[in-house]
């Protein structure tokens, strides 16, 4: 394929819209707009070391943060369709995909673009025009992830669907995986992808999607967690049992040290409860925590601190679990790099906080 | 992007053993009673019981950005006379709040539920309907609850009782 043909098989931006001209407004074709299924918490949906992508259901709206938490954009109508964010090259520049078909726009501060080459995919990276990852597939088929890779040919993956297709990178943005929501999926695989300097490309390693519903990544991808009835993780290649007390590994937060796994359920009286255990790297559990309350938990890119977000405050624990301090007006905390958290409050505000 | 980043959810909205104060969404707690027996009794804490009878109940979870889902769901009966012939039957619903709660997912046990712990995980049926093996989802913008009931085998009449986990 020659680079002109390249360049056209990319994404291309159709327009940018400054000072909200709608004249160049992307079509929305969906018949029947459904809220956002966000619960009444803001979320942090993206968010990279310049700035974070918000879900704030007291507005209804996306927004978009820089590192200096000043607000650089507000999508209702994404937020409104549901659309899914990603990072582009910089946060808060994030495109924004909405289900049904419709065109993906790019939302920068100074507008919105559609990207006309992603019309009825799914972007699930993108840091240029021929650099990103697109996720397509008829409904009820299986469909492709298609990588664009910047001035040579694109890389066709196949994958089991789009629907429930889990995108996961690492905080540094170098290495990423797929994977479904649905441990049921039939015939699927968890690919894993890095990095070169033409973009994603897959490393070539595969694992069995069934029995895993969700997955998270350690800084350089050296360290992956799998949550589901098959748990596990996969260290340097290496496929490493979970040795943890819980029934089951339901969600995760990967460091390259060490890692949380977690379950929760919520009992007869109504008390939710979250089941906290730090683990090696050999699998073994290093530390248990018990909470009466329902907790999230963001790892360091080192693993060995951890952030637990529960009744509005951020508790850091160490790599033994134990409190080293605590942050209150605290709903959601993301680490960007080694030591420094992004938070929101209640409020959706974005916030930095600085460890030592 | 971190995956856990997708893990934040409705943490400022749980408060340990908080049954009464400060929750203004979440329906009443537990221990709606069908009560058979005079001596019917809900249990202080409000987990559902009936003529001596009890049983602890959870529903196992996890969160997505955009979602609740529950994967297992475990209860413990126990009590004086309670024998291994009991009935559970559970209910994943949403509050909202404008009458009738739409079910997400209703399990019924036969009639062979032994007392002590059982479980029903995702993809299995323990000898009722399967439960689907990717979980019940249910997303957060719904305030979802489980509804469960049980009738206990004991001599004579069996005592039922009924409640239902807070709103998640």
């Amino acid at each position: 394929m020659s680079r002109r043909r390249v360049a056209l098989a990319g994404l291309m931006v159709a327009a940018i819209l400054a000072g909200g001209c709608a004249a160049v407004e992307p079509a929305r074709p969906s018949a029947q707009p459904s809220p956002a299924p966000y619960g009444t918490d803001p979320v942090i949906v993206a968010v990279s070391s310049d700035g974070v992508v918000v879900a704030d259901p007291g507005s209804g709206s996306y927004r978009g943060y820089s590192s200096r938490g000043e607000l650089r954009w507000t999508d209702r109508e994404a937020y409104r369709q549901d659309a899914e964010a990603v990072c582009a090259a910089r946060c808060p520049d994030a495109v924004l995909s909405a289900p049904a078909g419709d065109v993906p726009t790019w939302q920068r501060p100074m507008g919105r673009a559609a990207l006309v080459g992603g019309a009825g995919k799914r972007v699930l990276s993108v840091r240029g025009p021929s650099d990103a990852v697109l996720a397509e597939s008829a409904p009820g088929k299986r469909g492709w992830l298609t990588l664009l890779r910047n001035g040579v040919k694109r890389t066709r993956v196949p994958i089991s669907s789009v629907a429930g297709l889990l995108w996961v990178e690492d905080p540094a943005r170098s290495a990423a995986l797929i994977a479904y929501d649905d441990p049921d999926v039939a015939g699927a695989d968890i690919r894993w992808f890095r990095r070169d300097r033409h973009g994603w490309r897959p490393t070539g390693r595969t694992a069995p999607a069934a029995g895993v519903w969700g997955a998270c990544l350690s800084d350089g991808g050296d360290l992956t967690v799998l949550t589901g009835p098959s748990a596990g993780m996969v260290v340097n290649g290496r496929t490493v049992p979970l040795r943890t007390d819980l029934r089951v590994a339901a969600e995760c937060a990967a460091g390259r040290d060490s890692a949380v796994v977690l379950d929760r359920w919520v009992d007869e009286r109504g008390v939710r409860h979250t089941a906290v255990r730090g683990v090696g790297v050999d699998g073994r559990q290093i530390w248990a925590r018990e909470f009466a309350t329902e907790v999230t938990v963001a790892a360091d890119p080192d693993g060995r601190r951890f952030a637990l977000v529960h009744d509005g405050t951020a508790e850091i624990v160490d790599a033994r679990g134990r409190t080293t301090s605590r942050f209150g007006g605290v709903v959601a905390a993301a680490f960007v790099r080694k030591g420094e958290l992004v938070t929101l409050d209640a409020g959706a505000r974005p916030g930095r906080l600085t460890l030592e | 992007m971190a995956f856990i980043t997708f893990r934040t959810s409705i943490a400022a909205l749980a408060v340990a053993g908080a049954a009464t104060t400060g929750l203004a969404a979440l329906p009443a707690v537990a221990a709606a009673s069908e009560a058979t027996s005079a001596s019917a009794m809900a249990t202080a804490s409000g987990s559902c019981s009936k003529g001596g009878a009890y049983i602890n109940f959870a529903a196992h979870y996890h969160n997505s950005s955009r979602y609740h889902v529950f994967t297992k769901f475990s209860w413990t009966i126990a009590g004086s006379g309670v024998r291994n012939k009991n009935n559970v039957e559970f209910r994943v619903k949403h509050d909202n709040r404008l009458g009738h709660d739409p079910i997400y997912w209703t399990w019924k046990s036969p009639d062979n539920i032994r007392k002590g712990y059982s479980e029903v995980n995702s993809g299995t049926s323990n000898g009722g309907n399967p439960v689907p093996r990717s979980g019940i989802r249910v997303p957060k913008n719904k305030a979802a609850y489980v509804e469960f009931k049980a009738v206990f085998d004991k001599r004579g009449t069996d005592p039922r009782c009924a409640g239902h986990t807070r709103n998640v």
